[in-house]
Parts: C-alpha cells; sequence; structure tokens
C-alpha cells in the first residue's frame, strides 16, 4: 500500500515536468508539422527557401517533393537548409521519435 | 513516422502540387526572367509618347514597338545577307515617316541606293502617300521630294560633280574629288601618279570654267578649247601647267586617263547627269526638309561605276551635313544601302568615323545598310568606333563575324540543354556563355526577315523579333507605278530629257560663244601690246 501510495506521489510531483515535457514535445511536434506541410520558409534575409523539389541525399538517393522526408535508403531526414540568395543556412527541426538525422 | 504519415495524409496533394509548381518555375524560371525583362522594355517604349514604328513581334507575339524619335536621331546600322529583310526593315521606318508627311517639316529622310530596290520602295511609298492626300498636300509634298536617278533617262537630274561646294576651298574640293576619282574610278589598274596629276589640273581648269567632267575629252583633245579655258583661268599654277608642261604629257597617259573617263560614261544616264551644269545643294536640301532618293544603279551602269557614284554622293553629303548650322531644326535622316561601300577608300574609311561621329550636332543621322560590315572595313579600329557611335542595331541573318558586337546583348533563357550522348547520364544545361554562343553561332542560320533589335541607350539586351512584311504590291502592279513616276519629270523636281538636252546645248553654245568673244578680246589684247612694244 505505501508502495503504492509512494508512486502516486512521486508521480503527482513529476507529473508537471512530464506534462511540461509533453508539451514542448508536442511543440516540436507540431513545429516540424508546420514546416514539413509548407512548400518555403522566409530566409533571415527576407527570400523564399523553397523546401520543395527534386532533392538528393547524400547516400545519392534522389527524390521529388518535400525536403522533410526520410531517405528510404538510409533513413536519414536533411537538417538544414541553405537559402541560394544570401548563402545562410537554416536549421530544419528535428524530426520527433529521435529519427536519423543527417546533414545535407 | 506517424508524423510523416500525418504530413502525407493531410499535405501530401497540396505539397505535391507544390513542387510540381516549383520545378517548373526552375524550368521556366530564367525564360520568363528574360522575356519580363523584354516585356518591360517593351511596355516603357510603347509608352512614349509620339509616333512609333513597328518594328515586328518577338517570339511570344509582342509587338516591338519603337519610337520613331528614337530611331531618327541616332546613328543605326542594319546587318544581313540577301534578302534576310534589310530593306524591309528600313521601309519600316520610311514608311512611318511618309506617313506624317507632308505636316511634319522638321523630320526628313534621303535614300542612298546603289542597287535600286529601297529607292523604287521609297519611289512607291512616296506615290502612296501622294494618293492619299488631297491636292493641296500633294502639291506640298512633291515639291519636298527631290530624285537624282542616275538610271533614268527620261528624267534627268544635272550633277556635275566638279561643280565646287558653297564655303568649301579650292584645293581640297579638287583633293578630295581626285582622291575619290583615283580610288574608284572603274578600271582594271589604279591611276597612275602622273595620271593623276594631268587629271588634277583638268579639274582644276573645268572646275573654275563651271563646266562638267564631260568635257575632260574635249581639254585632253582639243587645243583651241583647251587654250581658252587656260586663258580664262585664274589660277596661276594651273596656267603654268598646261601653258608649259601638258604638252609634255606621254600620250600613254592621255590615252589611259581617256579610257577610264570612257568606262564612266558608258552609262546614257550617268552621262546625262553628269554633263549637268549644276550639283544639287544637299545642304540646302536637308535644311529645307526635302526627301532627296538617290538611285546609283541601272541595267547599263557598272558596278564600279555605282561604287563610284556612290563615292561621289557621299562625299557630297558628308560637306552637306558639316556646312549645315549646328542644331537645326530639321533632322535628316540618311538610309544608306550597301553601306560596306562607304568604307572602300582610305579617304572614305577616315571620313566615315567622322560623319558618324559629329553629324548629330549638325541634325543628321545615318542609318547603314550592310551585308558584310567587317569585311569591308579592314581597319578594326574603325569598325570599333562604327559600333560605339552606334545607338541602335537590327542584326538579321548573315556573319556571326559582322555580329560580334552584339554577342555581349544576346538575350539568354538559360535553358538550352547540352546534348548528351551517353543515354544514361544526365543531360545539363548551357552555361551563360555557351548559350551566348550558340545564339550568335546561329545568327547564320536566322530565317528571313527574323533577327535581333538592340536600342543601346534603352537596354544591355538585344530583342528577338521578327520583322512585319509590308504591303507592297508585286510584280507588273508595282513597276507600273514606279516605273512611271521615274520617268516623269514633275516628279522629284528633274528635268525631261528633251528639254535637259537642249539647256545643255544653249549654255555650250553661250559658253563657247562667250569664250570666242573673250578670246578675241584677249587676243587683240595682246596684239595691241606687241604692236606697241615694237614701235
Amino acid at each position: 500500500m505505501n508502495e503504492f501510495i509512494r508512486e502516486i506521489l512521486l508521480t503527482l510531483a513529476a507529473s508537471p515536468f512530464l506534462i511540461l515535457r509533453k508539451i514542448t514535445g508536442l511543440r516540436h511536434h507540431i513545429h516540424f508539422l508546420r514546416i514539413a506541410s509548407t512548400a518555403a520558409i522566409a530566409c533571415t534575409c527576407g527570400r523564399p527557401i523553397f523546401l520543395v523539389g527534386i532533392w538528393k541525399c547524400s547516400c545519392n538517393y534522389t527524390y521529388r517533393g518535400h525536403l522533410l522526408r526520410h531517405c528510404p535508403i538510409c533513413g536519414r531526414i536533411p537538417r538544414m537548409v541553405r537559402c541560394h540568395g544570401c548563402g545562410l543556412t537554416t536549421k530544419l527541426p528535428e524530426a520527433p521519435h529521435g529519427d536519423a538525422h543527417r546533414e545535407r | 513516422m506517424d508524423t510523416m504519415w500525418l504530413v502525407e495524409k493531410f499535405a501530401g496533394k497540396d505539397l505535391e502540387r507544390a513542387t510540381a509548381r516549383r520545378l517548373e518555375d526552375l524550368v521556366q524560371g530564367p525564360l520568363r526572367a528574360s522575356r519580363d525583362s523584354t516585356s518591360r522594355l517593351l511596355r516603357a517604349l510603347a509608352a512614349v509618347q509620339g509616333p512609333s514604328v513597328h518594328f515586328g513581334t518577338t517570339p511570344w507575339g509582342e509587338d516591338v514597338r519603337v519610337p520613331l524619335t528614337d530611331l531618327v536621331h541616332a546613328v543605326g546600322l542594319m546587318t544581313g545577307g540577301m534578302g534576310a529583310g534589310k530593306t524591309m526593315a528600313a521601309l519600316l521606318i520610311l514608311e512611318r515617316i511618309v506617313r506624317l508627311l507632308p505636316h511634319v517639316r522638321s523630320l526628313a529622310f534621303g535614300v542612298i541606293d546603289p542597287k535600286g530596290e529601297l529607292f523604287e520602295r521609297a519611289v512607291w511609298l512616296l506615290a502612296w502617300r501622294l494618293n492619299q492626300l488631297p491636292r493641296r498636300q500633294q502639291e506640298e509634298l512633291l515639291d519636298r521630294i527631290v530624285v537624282i536617278d542616275f538610271a533614268s533617262r527620261q528624267a534627268l537630274s544635272s550633277y556635275n560633280i566638279l561643280a565646287r561646294w558653297p564655303h568649301a576651298e579650292e584645293d581640297y574640293f579638287i583633293t578630295n574629288r581626285l582622291e575619290t576619282l583615283r580610288d574608284l574610278l572603274p578600271s582594271s589598274e589604279k591611276l597612275s601618279l602622273r595620271g593623276a596629276n594631268v587629271l588634277k589640273y583638268i579639274l582644276v581648269l573645268l572646275s573654275h570654267a563651271g563646266l562638267p567632267l564631260t568635257y575632260l575629252n574635249q581639254v585632253l583633245g582639243e587645243e583651241d578649247f583647251r587654250k581658252r579655258l587656260v586663258e580664262k583661268c585664274p589660277n596661276e599654277e594651273v596656267r603654268a601647267y598646261f601653258t608649259s608642261h601638258f604638252a609634255m604629257e606621254g600620250k600613254q597617259t592621255k590615252e589611259a586617263l581617256r579610257a577610264r573617263m570612257e568606262s564612266l560614261f558608258a552609262s546614257e544616264g550617268v552621262k546625262l547627269a553628269l554633263s549637268g551644269e549644276t550639283a544639287p545643294d544637299f545642304r540646302k536640301l536637308q535644311n529645307e526638309g526635302k526627301i532627296v532618293l538617290i538611285n546609283c544603279s541601272g541595267p547599263t551602269i557598272s558596278r564600279g561605276v555605282r561604287l563610284l557614284l556612290q563615292g561621289l554622293v557621299l562625299s557630297d553629303i558628308r560637306q552637306s551635313i558639316f556646312a549645315r548650322p549646328t542644331n537645326p531644326p530639321v533632322t535628316y535622316v540618311w538610309m544608306a544601302d550597301e553601306a560596306q561601300n562607304f568604307f572602300l577608300t582610305k579617304q572614305q574609311q577616315e571620313n566615315m568615323p567622322d560623319l558618324l561621329n559629329m553629324a548629330r550636332a549638325y541634325g543628321s543621322f545615318f542609318h547603314l545598310l550592310c551585308q558584310n560590315l567587317s569585311t569591308a572595313v579592314s581597319d578594326g579600329r574603325i569598325l570599333e568606333m562604327l559600333h560605339t557611335n552606334m545607338r541602335w542595331s537590327l542584326t538579321l541573318r548573315g556573319s556571326p563575324t559582322d555580329a560580334a558586337f552584339l554577342k555581349s546583348a544576346l538575350p539568354l533563357t538559360g535553358r538550352v540543354r547540352r546534348p548528351e550522348a551517353h543515354p544514361f547520364r544526365e543531360a545539363g544545361i548551357y552555361g551563360p556563355e555557351e548559350e551566348r554562343s550558340l545564339a550568335h553561332a546561329s545568327i547564320a542560320s536566322l530565317p528571313d526577315r527574323e533577327g535581333y533589335l538592340w536600342l543601346k541607350t534603352r537596354s544591355p539586351y538585344a530583342v528577338r523579333l521578327r520583322t512585319p512584311r509590308l504591303r507592297l504590291p508585286e510584280g507588273a502592279a508595282f513597276r507600273e507605278i514606279v516605273d512611271a513616276l521615274r520617268d516623269d519629270p514633275s516628279f522629284g523636281q528633274r528635268v525631261s530629257r528633251g528639254d535637259y538636252v537642249r539647256m545643255r546645248q544653249d549654255q555650250t553654245k553661250r559658253y563657247q560663244g562667250k569664250t570666242r568673244e573673250d578670246l578675241d578680246a584677249v587676243l587683240a589684247a595682246d596684239y595691241r601690246r606687241k604692236e606697241e612694244a615694237y614701235v
């Protein structure tokens, strides 16, 4: 019984942190979803960075569509994208569930 | 993976469409950018107030309308091979000017044509305009037309090439004429130094007497006639030459000179025109806004004579332009066909850049039509100067060497695929320089009436276009109208052959009578002087 009460108490004590973690995860998730479903993002220079087109993974697999996709060969997801106007790179959101990420 | 599933589920189709759009943009982007910049230029040109010339349409069907002022207040160059459409393009400008006649007095044009094609079409345009006008304006326009047709034997214009330019020094005029005649007189060989010397003194002698070059034979062969002229000549050097040295000139030299002149006078039309007493005052004609049509070609006019006539006319026009007041009220455009012939002699090569550089201040501009300029102008500096001073150009099918100046201005698409022989290798796209080189080389195989119009002051890039075809009648219908006008002395302020010959006979009689009287007076005075000295 004591064990059970202790578990409950521990859970109650940890719950704000767990909730906060879940909320943060959800925020990341939503941010990723938003980027993964948009055709372009804005660079700090103001120019659009297009996320749709034809892409080549570092394993040489070439695919068409959105940049933020798992490579079916190596499973990587790009982590940044370069603006062709100013040359600056923008970090992309990390994929949820701890997917393998790799800069392209 | 759930996230990806969600994205595919809810945004997959939109993203697929966005990808297709983006890829299409990437393919068409450079092409569209190139078109957009051309379209912006064309819209800016169309927005300019005042008359404009419809120069053609772009490959995507947009009209190219260039303000007339942009074209006429500038040196223009139209290059292209035979049948490429130079004459038709030149007619587009002429047609626009002709439409403004006779109301517009501040703009006029002249045509110098050694082929006759542009000349005849210009005659047709004027005839067409005259037909549109009421009687009073018809007369006004007719009064502004001046025709010099060396091929016509029915309607003649006097063109005494020894009639000195107003305000020009005698030595300068004679040297200029001598050099033109020496370099361009049709013959297999150049005139010898000795022959040129004889010719020089004869030119001075005839010029002082106000006689045309057709009297050269008489000066060479008739002693009496020569003596009479010499006695009248105020130039002491010339008198001394004919008194002391002429007799010592070799018979061969005189015969060679005579033979060369005979080749010049082989065409009756040319002989009649050159035997006149007066010459057109191009300065006055330009200042008064006359429409001057000059034809140097004809079935009996040889190529050599044609070149000489073109050279003589050009040197007269050059002189007249610099005698015009600066910033005159009338802007004058000279449309010169076969303009490569304007760079044949060293003298012409030196004069032409001057003319193109400075004529602007005197309100005269040249539009040069030529097949191959780089071959005609061997001196790269002169060619460079020509290209620098030219403000617009129309390059039709022709030699890519001739269009080298245009290379940096050729419009690019950025989408020309490089041929790939390997079936499994990705086909690449040509780089800007490579594409430019390809476009430059393709000038040699452009279809008829297609080319590049480059308005240097408006855009760093040329516009590819197809020039429209003027609706001119063809065959017999065209010939009927043009031939009737060419032979009509009332058109172009000319004289009928009968009147012209009569006038010449009267003048000759008058002149000979007068000189005879002069000679009698001189002989009587001489006799009296000797008699007094003897007594």
